[in-house]
């Protein structure tokens, strides 16, 4: 499929001095729960971001909020600096592509795309035209005679895009928008999405349970949980830094162990284990540490602790041991060439993330893995909170 | 009717004249459904042109049309016709005007009583139409209805009330709020988007239930008889009369007649009701 570019819609990226998108304390009750919660979020005019969380976690009632299909209890929403909150639906510059596409199965691919336009009381003729542009923009141009039903699943997600793509809005909201496609389909889409957000400058919000999704295609990840914001951050920060314990867990896969902070010295199972140099008051802590940054060795004398390797699965390009440590079972991905077959490795610990009461207090600067030659030293972290040395991109645990 | 007897010798045959069999079995139930529904009326066209039909014969045993002209020459025919088809589009139409904004109201807003008020509407189906009609002719007289064409258009709404709020209730539900919600979105407002959305996608329920309203009025006898005679006379009502005033194969012909109208609307909204580019397009969600 190709998507050929519009001149009229190829808008260059202007970064406006008034965010695309405001929201300043927004509170949502619905059937007596608060589902979102003292909600702050400025989208830039051009950007995509995306806000992910697990089922439930309100971000659909957020997109709902700023669609104007909902109103929200508390707090202001602000489009290009002007308050909508109290605006209808049909009265917001916003254009919404629904989790179901949500296409009218009496109306032709055409008269779909056009619709919003006549509403809106432009000529039959002049809608016409910027119609077949949005649709030329998605590649179904020669569709535009079948009926919604007549057509593929990418096909009827591409109609929806254009529908409101045609509207050329100020934020374009699109709710689970890949979650209908199947796996294949799922990632081209992904693709042509970011190609057309890029090709068009239009501001995007999406909102996706996909931490995939959301890493690939997304310029900030607003990771959401029980209705507020954990983080909103560029997706490689909310990879190596989370902010949270349920960031951690929620984006990527972590090793979690827990250990204790004595006067400035993290302890595993009571012995000191590294030095720390951050601020991190005395008492128990959580340590992350991601699967590529646990590394195994032949010779169970290297590590920070030995285990016992429990599985080998083969993840393709890469391997997924399991591994019995005296810290618990740790996950560790290693190269799928790897030489390793022994039953007893040395483990080794790279970049550790620590959190005391769910918050991130700290992280430990990544080690270079030394695995298949030298014995780690002791205490080879220094600390710096937010900060890495490791230059590693971010790869996903899925 | 027919009776379904399993073939003999079925256990231990292979599994190729089992499946026979089950085809069999399942040929001679469509067949005997269709007698069920259609040798009354085949038996009603016999009639229609029988001159002589007496027990035990399988046939008249002599034919004629003088009862067709005996009905269609009669005066009682061209104005009971006339009014048939001015209550039953008149009737159609109020009870449209007043159950679908209440069927929209069930199927898309939530109110206390909703549920009652439901269950209500379904009760005037369900006590016997007779002693409904007597209690309401009293109320008819101090109103001054008796006798009158508005007292025969509400007495025959009262059949109408439940499938012109029920079925479109039911249709209006179906269509999914996010197309309505999407609508809004780019910009088309409330009523906009009921005509152009809501209204169109419900559509084949509505057609449905206007047709069983109109059957309802063209086919109302008691209501009719007891609140129009003698002013208001329809093609029932004359039946009635006429089952008791003429031999057997005049009200033949007559009901006939009657069935003339449902065979053709069925005919016209054929296209709309199962039209299977909207059936399809309904599987989307």
């Amino acid at each position: 499929m190709t998507i050929q570019p519009a001149a009229s819609l190829d808008v260059p990226h202007v970064s406006a001095p008034e965010p695309a998108l405001a929201l300043r304390s927004v509170n949502k009750i619905l059937g007596g729960k608060t589902v979102v919660e003292a909600l702050d979020l400025d989208v830039a005019a051009g950007e995509l971001v995306c806000i992910l969380g697990p089922s439930g976690c309100g971000k659909t009632t957020t997109l709902r909020m700023v669609a104007g299909f909902l109103e929200p209890d508390a707090g202001r929403i602000f489009i290009n600096g002007r308050d909508v909150t109290e605006l209808g639906a049909q009265h917001r510059p916003t254009a919404m592509v629904f989790q179901n596409y949500a296409l009218w199965p009496h109306m032709t691919v055409l008269r779909n795309v056009t619709f919003g336009l006549r509403a809106r009381g432009m000529s039959k003729a002049e809608a016409n035209e910027r119609a077949d542009e949005a649709l030329r923009l998605v590649g179904l141009a020669e569709k535009a005679g079948r009926m919604p039903g007549n057509l593929s699943g990418g096909e009827q997600q591409r109609v929806a895009l254009a529908r409101a793509l045609v509207l050329e809005p100020t934020l374009l909201l699109m709710d689970e928008p890949l979650s209908n496609l199947d796996a294949q389909l799922r990632l081209r889409v992904r693709e042509e999405l970011v190609e057309l957000q890029r090709r068009t400058g239009v501001t995007m919000l999406l909102v996706t349970h996909d931490q995939d999704e959301a890493l690939s295609i997304a310029d900030r990840v607003a990771v959401m949980n029980e209705g507020r914001f954990d983080q909103v951050d560029p997706p490689e920060v909310v990879y190596r830094d989370p902010a949270t314990a349920f960031v951690a867990g929620f984006v990527g896969r972590v090793n979690v162990m827990e250990g204790t902070v004595e006067a400035g010295t993290l302890h595993f199972l009571g012995a000191p284990f590294r030095a720390l140099e951050v601020e991190c008051s005395n008492g128990g802590v959580e340590v992350s540490v991601r699967p590529e940054e646990v590394f195994l060795s032949g010779d169970p004398d290297t590590g920070n602790v030995v285990g016992e390797v429990v599985r080998r699965l083969s993840r393709g390009h890469f391997t997924e041991v399991v591994v019995d440590t005296p810290l618990g079972t740790v996950r560790s991905y290693v190269p799928a060439d790897g030489r390793e077959r022994s039953d007893r490795v040395g483990v080794s610990f790279g970049r550790m993330l620590l959190y005391q009461s769910g918050r991130l207090v700290g992280a430990t600067t990544g080690t270079q893995p030394t695995v298949r030659t030298g014995k780690l030293p002791e205490s080879a972290g220094s600390v710096a909170p937010g900060v890495s040395s490791s230059t590693r991109k971010p790869s996903s645990a899925q | 009717m027919t009776t379904l007897t399993k073939p003999v010798g079925i256990v231990g045959a292979s599994r190729r004249s089992a499946r026979f069999a089950a085809g069999g079995v399942r040929g001679l139930l469509v067949v005997g459904l269709g007698l069920f529904i259609l040798a009354p009326l085949l038996m009603l066209v016999l009639w229609a042109f029988a001159a002589d039909w007496f027990y035990p014969s399988a046939f008249p045993s002599a034919w004629t049309i003088s009862w067709w002209s005996t009905v269609l020459g009669g005066n009682h025919l061209s104005s009971t016709v006339l009014w048939s088809f001015i209550f039953a589009p008149t009737v159609t139409i109020v009870s449209a005007i007043i159950c679908m904004p209440a069927a929209y109201a069930f199927a898309r807003k939530d109110f206390p009583g909703k549920r009652l008020m439901m269950m209500a509407i379904f009760a005037t189906n369900a006590f016997p139409k007779m002693g409904l009609y007597i209690a309401m002719a009293s109320l008819f007289y101090s109103l001054n209805l008796m006798g009158t064409f508005v007292g025969v258009v509400i007495i025959q709404l009262l059949n109408t009330l439940v499938t012109m709020t029920w079925i479109p209730a039911a249709a209006f539900a179906s269509v999914p709020v996010s197309l309505e919600e999407a609508a809004r979105d780019v910009g088309a407002g409330p009523i906009r988007t009921f005509f152009r959305v809501t209204f169109p996608v419900a559509r084949p329920g509505i057609i449905v239930a206007l047709i069983l309203a109109f059957l309802a009025s063209l086919d109302e006898a008691q209501g009719t008889f007891l609140v129009g005679v003698p002013k208001y006379v329809t093609m029932p009502v004359q039946m009635y009369s006429l089952v008791s005033g003429y031999p057997g194969p005049a009200t033949a012909v007559f009901a006939i007649l009657l069935t003339v109208p449902s065979l053709v609307l069925l005919v016209l909204v054929r296209k709309h009701v199962f039209s299977s580019s909207l059936a399809q397009g309904y599987r989307l969600r």
